[in-house]
């Protein structure tokens, strides 16, 4: 079961940066890159892992690399800041998806959902059922859907910046993440584990909401 | 008139927000808690070391740039707006045409490589706003600029204030210009020349205007020893030169030639 402990893990919640580090980091200083870098690399890993990624610590650093050649050029606060990190993530993974499909070079599918998940030790002692389940959750969504409710849940982008981000209208947007919301619950509700051990999964819905 | 946000948008909305409780027993939070959990996760230290090294390389490389971001960023601008212009503009594939067309057609102008007509139109042209082009048919390959007047022949263009009334006078030109080159070289047959030009009978009471201009000359026009040996025998004994005319004759001519006339 999962202890209620872990519900308040700073991990689980969107990344909170400093505005001193971020103009620190701005002017130069070295430590206020990897202070950035162990603050958002998990996050980053996590929504390039959630979306299917390859290869996600290699593009982890590529993501990273490429914030730190134009960090000069950035202009915002610390919000924006994590926001343009996780727009550049996001754009790195296209590209890397172009280009694999472009120049295949692994036969071998890179998500296999038979494989447990990322590190994860509670995880893993529960079986990895919930990490299954929700893998194949989000694989049931539409590309746009996965990418507006991942990069709002890892990110903590607005609706707004998730438009700018994708080139979408805010009405589409809106409209995509209402689709992605019912098509999870769609996805989850169905499972019933009788464990009861499990039985804080959001996959055994006991009430009309999701 | 709002529209009414959906529930579940709402709550999900107050969840990203951390409005509400993460420990909240919600399907809509444990959703966004076990994703999270799921994915979110540090790489090991080890590869977490290895990328922070990378990335101060790059950053430590991309410092230099950093100095002057405002004038990068303008002329990446500039840089990208000039060659998007000419690549994918018609008028820019055109203004890169003409550029090209004109820059080999000056060249080959400069270098007289145009036909006839084109070439005298061009040099005309060019003539015109001070810049020398040369034209078919032009003795030097470069035009200097408009035709110089023909140099008189006979008598140099020296001013020889003369002392009384000449019975011959000798057809000077006193509007030629001064500015002839000195004869820093004397020509092969400067000898010759001068012997022929000083059959000339000399205006009377002309040698000792001839030396006092003499003495203003500077020191480079004056290098005439070799010509006055030949001319001026300092051997008394040496045969006078043709015709028997007076020495000073024979000076006169020479100056005469050194000085434009006979040349």
């Amino acid at each position: 079961m999962i202890s209620e402990h872990s519900m308040d893990d700073d991990r689980f919640r969107i990344p909170a940066l400093d505005d001193d580090v971020l103009q620190e980091a701005i002017a130069g200083s070295e430590w206020a890159w990897i202070a950035l870098y162990r603050r958002l690399h998990p996050s980053v890993a996590g929504y390039l892992r959630a979306r299917g990624a390859a290869e996600p610590e290699d593009l982890t650093g590529e993501v990273f690399l490429q914030v730190i050649r134009s960090l000069p050029r950035f202009s915002g606060d610390a919000a924006g800041f994590r926001s343009w990190v996780f727009v550049i993530a996001h754009n790195k993974l296209n590209d890397d998806r172009r280009h694999r499909l472009r120049f295949p070079t692994d036969p071998v599918p890179s998500f296999d959902e038979s494989q447990p998940g990322p590190v994860n030790v509670e995880m893993e002692a529960l079986g990895n059922v919930g990490a299954v389940h929700l893998r194949r959750a989000i694989s049931k969504l539409t590309p746009d859907q996965a990418d507006v409710l991942l990069l709002r849940i890892f990110g903590g982008l607005s609706l707004k910046e998730v438009a700018a981000a994708l080139h979408k209208r805010l009405t589409a947007v809106k409209a995509l993440q209402h689709r992605g919301l019912a098509a999870l619950r769609k996805e989850l509700a169905p499972t019933r584990i009788s464990t009861e051990a499990q039985r804080n999964y959001i996959y055994e819905y006991k009430g009309p909401v999701i | 008139m709002t529209r009414r946000q959906d529930p579940i948008d709402a709550r999900f909305e107050h969840l990203l927000r951390e409005q509400v409780a993460s420990s909240a027993p919600d399907p809509m939070s444990t959703l966004v808690r076990d994703l999270r959990r799921a994915y979110v996760a540090p790489f090991p230290m080890e590869t977490q070391n290895r990328q922070i090294a990378d990335m101060v390389i790059a950053g430590r490389q991309a410092a230099p740039t950093r100095r002057s971001p405002v004038r990068r960023r303008v002329d990446g601008v500039w840089y990208r707006f000039s060659q998007r212009f000419i690549a994918t503009s018609v008028v820019g594939k055109v203004i890169l045409a003409a550029s090209v067309a004109t820059a080999a057609t000056g060249g080959m102008a400069a270098t007289g490589h145009l036909p006839d007509p084109m070439q005298i139109a061009i040099s005309a042209a060019a003539s015109h706003v001070g810049v020398s082009i040369p034209a078919p048919g032009a003795p030097s390959s470069r035009v200097t600029g408009p035709p110089e007047p023909p140099v008189p022949q006979g008598p140099g263009p020296l001013q020889v204030p003369v002392a009384g009334p000449s019975p011959a006078p000798a057809p000077t030109t006193a509007a030629a210009p001064r500015s002839q080159p000195s004869p820093t070289a004397l020509p092969a047959d400067a000898c010759e020349q001068a012997r022929s030009a000083s059959q000339v009978p000399p205006p009377p009471g002309t040698q000792d205007d001839v030396l006092k201009s003499l003495q203003h000359m500077t020191d480079e026009q004056l290098e005439l020893d070799e010509l006055l040996q030949c001319l001026v025998p300092a051997d008394p004994a040496a045969p006078a030169p043709p015709g028997g005319g007076d020495p000073s004759a024979g000076l006169e001519g020479l100056l005469r030639i050194l000085l434009g006339g006979g040349r």
